[in-house]
């Protein structure tokens, strides 16, 4: 269960976050709101990339006392990823593997699905953007995670990654067990069987029921 | 005019120096601060003579200079080329010859260090009828200046930086990328000059530390005010390392990776940055420190640039701020290891980094955009 505790996030002065309790239990969500409203300072606090108020519990391990025990279990895909242009895939999947504790071969597999893998080795300046959307999903999949955050995983990708995408996401949901929060203005509810809604709006979140 | 002369100092000049401020501090005090005020003038002057007497040195000293001038010019023109100042191609509406002047102003501001100290030269050289030297030294400094502006001229004009920069090929590093090292592969990639010319300097710097001071009787401290000051001409590096990881790192705070792993990490870092001037000041072995005192070289090297770097995750830290701290921190350590605290200034210089990077590093978050040109 994720839950969150009185947590805020301001910018600034400009408070982009509130939610003053929000119990997430298990599933898979679609995570909606207008361009602005807080979707991604969400997803960043709790991927742990935000600074912010309150606290947020993994299975009752704070991201501020637990830090490293939270995120073993929390990963994160960016909407639009930022690496060092000098790296090369294979230098970010082998750190990946090495901190999340995971076998580098399912990351291959998972390049030569989406077609990337010959760009293993190329510095990642050269990739387009949709290459370098696919190898953050990639990223995101590494390890044993609990819950897996995609920020707006589905657009910059083609239609057939979109498709495979969308059956890795439902056979780790039901053959492993872990829980995502996938955010995007379109549905795909014909391809991920969302249990819930959280709602983004007026700098607050809330759970709806699909 | 007037106004173009403002915005060119403003956007491009007054930027250089900030932005090169700790290399100049340096600079500054290994060429004025090092020797005692009575002597200052004959100190110059020996040195001047050195570079007019030996055709090595001047040869030297040129290729420095030649240095410098590729380094102005892989700033002003990666500067001009950033989006935020493509309004200054609004400069080739005027005739070419003008906007020639005005690349010509912007090209003596930036190389006014090197101009002055020429001007001197020069003017030693024709009073000891030294005018072979004088006329090589004018003529390679013309070539440098007018090299640069024509460069400057033609980046403006056809809005790329692509005609200098790729001809200038430094072969990368060979070595499997460690986590902890992808700064130092950034500064190879991306600020491979400021980090050349910064060796380059440093190590000159410690070579004739160690070949032309001769202390009268074993003291560390003179060795310890030397590192006070290559570390500080490394300050402007420090600041480009964290500008990195703020640009370009992020997602790595989503990686299970504890604390105390991040900030040994840190430390490697400026380990590996700074093991050419460590296994340099060797030369100086044993006449300038012994083996147990190197210990104090080996913790100062650690400590202050990991507490320089720590610093900038406090979040009202910019580029200015930053510089100030720099020079204040630098003073006072400056005055510690007068007073010759040993090692213990070291350990409690790490101590309160090894503080502010636990404290600030997850709160740091960025307030505003900060240039990452290369100076």
């Amino acid at each position: 269960m994720l839950q969150f505790e009185q947590t805020e996030k301001y910018y600034g002065n400009h408070l982009a976050l509130r939610i003053s309790t929000m119990k997430l239990s298990d599933g898979l969500y679609w995570l909606k709101g207008e361009n602005g409203s807080g979707k991604t300072t969400m997803m960043k606090m709790v991927a742990g990339l935000h600074p912010f108020k309150g606290d947020i519990l993994l299975d009752g391990r704070s991201i501020k006392k637990e830090r490293n025990d939270f995120l073993l279990y929390v990963n994160y895909g960016e909407a639009e990823p930022v690496y060092p242009s000098f790296l090369t895939a294979k230098d970010l999947v082998e750190l990946y593997c090495t901190t999340k504790n995971a076998a580098i071969a399912d990351s291959i597999q998972r390049l030569k699905d989406l077609h990337i893998y010959d760009a293993y080795n190329y510095a990642i300046g050269s990739y387009s953007s949709g290459m370098l959307k696919k190898l953050s999903i990639v990223l995101a999949f590494i390890g044993d995670p609990k819950w897996i955050l995609l920020d707006e995983p589905l657009i910059t990708i083609d239609v057939a990654a979109v498709v495979l995408v969308c059956e890795w996401i439902n056979k780790m949901r039901t053959e492993k067990g872990i829980s995502f929060i996938i955010s995007s203005h379109q549905s795909f509810q014909e391809s991920l069987p969302f249990s819930s809604i959280i709602e983004v709006q007026n700098q607050t979140a809330s759970i709806q029921s699909l | 005019m007037k106004i173009i002369a403002k915005i060119l100092q403003s956007v491009l000049v007054n930027h250089f120096y900030k932005l090169n401020a700790g290399f100049f501090i340096f600079l500054f005090f290994a060429l004025f601060g090092v020797v005692r005020g009575g002597q200052l003038i004959e100190f110059h002057l020996g040195l001047i003579q050195a570079i007019l007497s030996g055709p090595l040195f001047l040869l030297i000293i040129i290729c420095i200079w030649g240095l410098y001038t590729i380094k102005c010019i892989n700033y002003i023109t990666k500067r001009m080329m950033e989006p935020g100042l493509s309004f200054l191609t609004c400069l080739n509406r005027l005739p070419k010859k003008q906007v020639w002047a005005w690349m010509s102003f912007v090209h003596f501001e930036v190389y006014l260090p090197v101009l002055a100290y020429v001007a001197v030269i020069i003017s030693v050289a024709i009073k000891a009828h030294q005018y072979q030297q004088a006329v090589l030294i004018i003529v390679s400094n013309l070539l440098f200046f007018i090299g640069a502006v024509s460069i400057y001229f033609k980046t403006l004009q056809a809005h790329s930086t692509a005609t200098f920069l790729s001809n200038i090929r430094i072969p990368s590093l060979p070595f499997k990328k460690q986590y902890f090292l992808f700064p130092f592969y950034f500064i190879w990639a991306e600020r491979k000059w400021m980090f050349l010319l910064t060796k380059l300097f440093t190590l000159v710097y410690l070579y004739g530390f160690i070949q032309f001071y001769e202390p009268y009787r074993y003291d560390i401290r003179p060795v310890l005010l030397s590192f006070l000051l290559i570390i500080t001409a490394h300050s402007t590096l420090i600041y480009q390392i964290r500008d990195f990881e703020n640009e370009n790192l992020l997602f790595s705070r989503n990686l299970p990776i504890g604390i105390l792993k991040r900030f040994f990490q840190c430390i490697g870092l400026y380990l590996v940055l700074l093991t050419p001037e460590l296994l340099f000041i060797w030369k100086g072995y044993p006449l300038h420190f012994n083996l147990l005192d190197f210990s104090q070289i080996f913790l100062m090297v650690l400590s202050i640039p990991a507490f320089l770097h720590a610093i900038l995750y406090t979040s009202i830290m910019n580029g200015d701020e930053y510089m100030k701290m720099v020079f204040a921190f630098i003073a006072v350590l400056f005055f510690l290891i007068l007073y010759d605290l040993g090692i213990l200034l070291f350990v409690f210089v790490l101590i309160f980094a090894f503080v502010f990077f636990y404290f600030h590093i997850y709160e740091f978050e960025r307030a505003n955009t900060v240039n990452t040109s290369e100076g």
